[in-house]
């Protein structure tokens, strides 16, 4: 169990009636960087916010490394190794960012000298070193939800628990946010993402988990799902005539479907490894077709989850 | 003008040590503790001494004016037909003869006054305000989130909100001392006094604390309500003490213990005031009060002592409490097990403050006719006490449903068990523990001092706790409701069943003594149990039960329905994933 730095058991979480988790078994490596998916109200936040103790599990058990997460005064140790960033967070207009995070290094116990040096450096690793005097109410959006992050981490916490952490930033804030998380992922930190923005995901997890209607119908490693789920794809240009290169490509097994994109280019649905494309390629060159373009793509992570055509939790 | 009061000048002093050891404080005090406030609070601390100092010193005589003057603080007493007059009069120096020790003696219950009731009622209204806030902000969750314990966190804003009034307390202390010291007060009475201010802040902050942290669903008025609420009882409380002539001997007394300024009449009595009076509550008022016949607070030592203590126990209590509230939002207020401890130490105090005399009663008439009068007031009390309990106790309609659906799974315990100790059960059995164990307690005394005549006031206590139980299960009952506004609507149904009978009955002009059955169903039945006969006591406690039987047979009907639709709609999701 202590190789786990998540694990739940028969995790629950009911509200009003209605079952918002339900029976999750959540296993998460340690050093890992898990992207939890899913439609609107599938349970993601309420899952997370369980994990981060924000929320009384009506039933199951959490455990992190192996130490049983409980939701009272207890668990010092435990709560100093989670960060974690709501989907809203609220933040004191009063106060500036540097008292801001001083407030919560305070509240994490770091002591001086050690506090200073933490706070000059998050603020440098999001970027706010400029801001550092100005009042939490004046900043943007995105400033905020950069300095939301740097206060999830500023007592280096070993797990970190994000929910929809890029919501509302422009693409290039986005691409220094997936810059911050793998700095951070380098330094041994284990990760849960859920997001939306699944070309995110897809850059920086190791493992999925795609949730629906408050379960976990899967839980797998980005590979292994690619290779189950994701169809894989080849295009090709051709200089001579399309109908032999057609011709051709209905005697190989493995293709199984082709469609035609430009006047000698087609896009063929795939079913076989690297060698069986390999071999593809030897013999339509064998057969001497005059290929101008061999390419080799998967099917993103949008297009897999599109695919499974999940149910909206109504 | 704005800038912060330097907090860090001195690195390593116990002042930085205390703020580096409580982040809360820290946080709190680096908000408020700005100049600009800093420079208000003076001014207004400096304006209240200066007003109230110029008010007394106009009470003085006039010095301009070489006629008879007469006023409080003379020393010449001039007989007159109807009434004596203090009168001002001059020595051989042609000086006026001015009783100062009075004088500085008024002027020292006036700021200490002023000072009880800015640090209550404006150091609560802060606490709610600022709590209520932050809970709604949702910033609280996040410093539940830190490994902060909630007792740290709490001491934090009960030192650091209210700061300001600190503050200006303690521009107000040095001349509250030397007014002490100028009326002859002993320098020990006076710190005691402080002391015991200080107690009574910590329970009533408490108090706040945890009122702020209580869910009803409307969190707007909070503040206004607790504060003026507060403010007004302690005025009251303060008006029976000025006025000097309340009777005491009376379960009601019990309240003055909760205002620290009774502990003023201790002080009065040991500056040996020389000449003249002050209207205030005597020492031997004080005597009348008796705990268990026995007059405690008569001795200014054990009266303060006993003061101190009944604040330190509640504020022991509450912050109990308090801290079990802080990190589990969503649970019962008070956990089962320590209700029963509550009811064991509640009710013997309750009963103390009853038993006014101690000799043997069914010979003094006028005694007993106290004491009786005294248990209705003990029924009142504790049916109040029961009202709490229900609010505290009871586990709301999501909580009811979990505990009814995983009760097999999660422990095991037999169902008993789980009525009596687990605290996500229905609270109707623990109510009825609570009762028992405060009914157990009290009957023997009924028994063992009234007068057989009396045994009425047994059945009424009997018929007002089933009269509890039965609120107890309609306010379990409601919350179960799908609204969101069921804690509100189980208050509003509960103290409906109190209010409108006897509206209703006082309407009709059906008094007590014209038809006592219907009485017996109010909140007050021990009004009633004198009139009727012992079968109508019987029928309206079998009715009662009845009442209660059905309900909570309704409710756990409703409970396994809703168990059975939650399956339902589970089996219904596993069916739509699987197609
Ligand atoms: N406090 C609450 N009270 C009642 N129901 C709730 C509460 N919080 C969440 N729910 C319900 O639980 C379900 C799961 O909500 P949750 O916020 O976990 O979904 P989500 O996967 O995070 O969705 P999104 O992608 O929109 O953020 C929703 O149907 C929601 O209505
Ligand atoms: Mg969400």
């Amino acid at each position: 169990m202590k190789e786990f730095a998540i694990a739940t058991y028969g995790l629950t979480k009911r509200f009003e009636g209605y079952i918002a988790v339900n029976e999750i078994d959540l296993q998460v490596k340690a050093g890992e960087v898990y992207g939890l998916i899913g439609p609107n109200g599938a349970g993601k936040t309420t899952l997370i916010r369980m994990l981060a103790t924000a929320e009384e599990p009506t039933k199951g058990e959490i455990y992190l490394h192996g130490d049983r997460l409980l939701r009272d005064d207890s668990n010092h140790l435990l709560k100093q190794r989670i960060g974690y960033l709501p989907d809203d967070f609220p933040l004191y207009d009063d106060l500036t960012v540097w008292d801001y995070l001083d407030y919560f290094a305070r509240l994490y116990r770091l002591k001086q000298p050690k506090r200073h040096l933490r706070i000059h450096e998050v603020l440098e690793l999001v970027q706010l070193e400029n801001k550092r005097k100005s009042l939490i109410a004046t900043l943007s959006r995105g400033m905020k939800q950069r300095l939301s992050l740097a206060r999830t981490i500023i007592h280096e916490p070993i797990l970190l628990l994000l929910d929809e952490p890029v919501s509302g930033l422009d693409p290039l804030a986005r691409q220094q946010f997936r810059q911050i998380i793998k700095v951070l992922q380098e330094a041994g930190m284990t990760i849960l993402i859920s997001s939306h923005v699944l070309s995110d995901l897809a850059e920086l997890c190791t493992s999925v988990g795609i949730m629906e209607l408050g379960f976990l119908v899967e839980s797998t490693s980005l590979t292994d799902l690619y290779q189950r789920l994701s169809s894989q794809q080849l295009t090709l240009s051709t200089l001579g005539k399309m109908e032999i290169l057609q011709q051709q490509l209905s005697q190989n097994s493995l293709v199984k479907t082709w469609e035609i994109i430009a006047d000698n280019r087609l896009k063929i649905d795939f079913r076989g490894g690297a060698s069986d494309c390999a071999e593809l390629l030897r013999s339509l060159v064998l057969a001497d077709i005059p290929l101008t373009e061999f390419h080799h793509s998967q099917e993103d992570l949008e297009s897999i989850f599109l695919k499974l055509g999940h149910q909206q939790t109504s | 003008m704005k800038q912060n009061i330097r907090l860090f000048s001195t690195p390593n002093s116990l002042w930085s040590k205390l703020l580096d050891s409580n982040p809360q404080l820290f946080r709190e005090i680096q908000g408020k503790l700005k100049t600009r406030n800093m420079v208000m609070v003076a001014a207004i601390a400096a304006i209240v001494q200066f007003i109230t100092v110029i008010f007394l010193l106009g009470q003085l005589p006039d010095l301009k004016l070489a006629a008879t003057q007469c006023g409080r603080y003379g020393m010449t007493v001039i007989y007159q037909e109807y009434s004596n007059q203090v009168c001002y009069a001059q020595n051989e120096a042609g000086n006026w003869v001015i009783n100062w020790q009075l004088w500085w003696l008024d002027l020292f219950i006036i700021l200490s006054i002023i000072g009880i009731f800015a640090l209550l009622v404006i150091g609560t209204y802060l606490l709610i305000a600022d709590t209520v806030r932050e809970e709604e902000r949702g910033t609280l969750n996040f410093i539940r989130l830190t490994p902060q314990s909630a007792g740290s966190v709490l001491l934090g804003k009960i030192l650091g909100v209210p700061i300001l009034v600190y503050t200006a307390i303690a521009l107000l202390l040095p001349l509250h001392l030397v007014a002490g010291l100028q009326s002859h007060i002993p320098l020990t009475l006076i710190l005691a006094f402080d002391l015991t201010v200080l107690a009574s802040c910590a329970f009533f902050y408490c108090l706040a604390l945890l009122w702020s942290l209580l869910d009803f669903g409307v969190s707007g008025l909070k503040s206004w309500f607790a504060s003026g609420l507060l403010g007004f009882l302690l005025l009251f409380a303060t008006a029976i003490l000025v006025d000097g002539h309340a009777k005491l001997a009376h379960f009601l007394a019990w309240t003055l213990m909760f205002n620290p300024a009774i502990l003023l009449t201790y002080l009065i009595d040991a500056s040996h005031l020389r000449f003249g009076t002050i209207d205030f509550l005597s020492t031997d008022n004080l005597a009348e009060l008796s705990f268990y016949g026995q007059a405690l607070w008569t001795k200014t030592t054990i009266g303060i002592g006993l003061i101190f203590l009944n604040f330190s126990l509640w504020t022991y209590w509450c912050w109990a409490i308090l801290k079990r509230r802080f990190h589990n939002p969503e649970k019962t207020i008070l956990s089962k097990v320590n209700s029963y401890w509550l009811t064991a130490w509640f009710a013997p105090i309750a009963l103390g403050f009853t038993l006014q005399t101690e000799s043997n009663l069914a010979t003094i008439h006028d005694d007993t006719y106290l004491i009786s009068n005294n248990f209705i007031f003990l029924q009142v009390c504790l049916s109040l006490f029961g009202l709490g309990l229900i609010f505290a106790l009871s586990p709301h309609r999501q909580t009811l449903y979990d505990w009814a659906r995983y009760r097999h799974q999660n422990h095991g315990n037999s169902l008993w068990k789980e009525l009596v100790l687990g605290d996500n059960s229905p609270a109707t059995v623990a109510i009825a523990i609570n009762l028992a164990i405060a009914i157990i307690f009290i009957t023997p005394s009924i028994f063992l001092i009234l007068p057989p005549s009396y045994q009425y006031i047994f059945w009424g206590l009997i018929l007002s706790t089933t009269n509890i139980l039965l609120y107890a299960v309609i306010a379990q009952f409601l919350l179960t409701l799908k609204t969101r506004k069921r804690v509100i609507w189980s208050i509003v149904a509960v103290a409906s069943m109190i209010i409108l009978p006897p509206v209703c009955l006082g309407v009709a002009e059906l008094t007590i003594r014209t038809i006592p059955q219907v009485w017996l169903l109010s909140f007050v039945p021990i009004t009633a149990t004198e009139y009727v006969s012992f079968a109508a006591i019987a029928v309206a406690i079998l009715g009662q039960w009845l009442a209660i039987t059905v309900i909570s047979l309704q409710m756990t009907r409703k409970l396994k329905q809703a168990g059975a639709s939650e399956t339902k709609i589970l089996m219904n999701r596993v069916n739509t994933l699987s197609n």
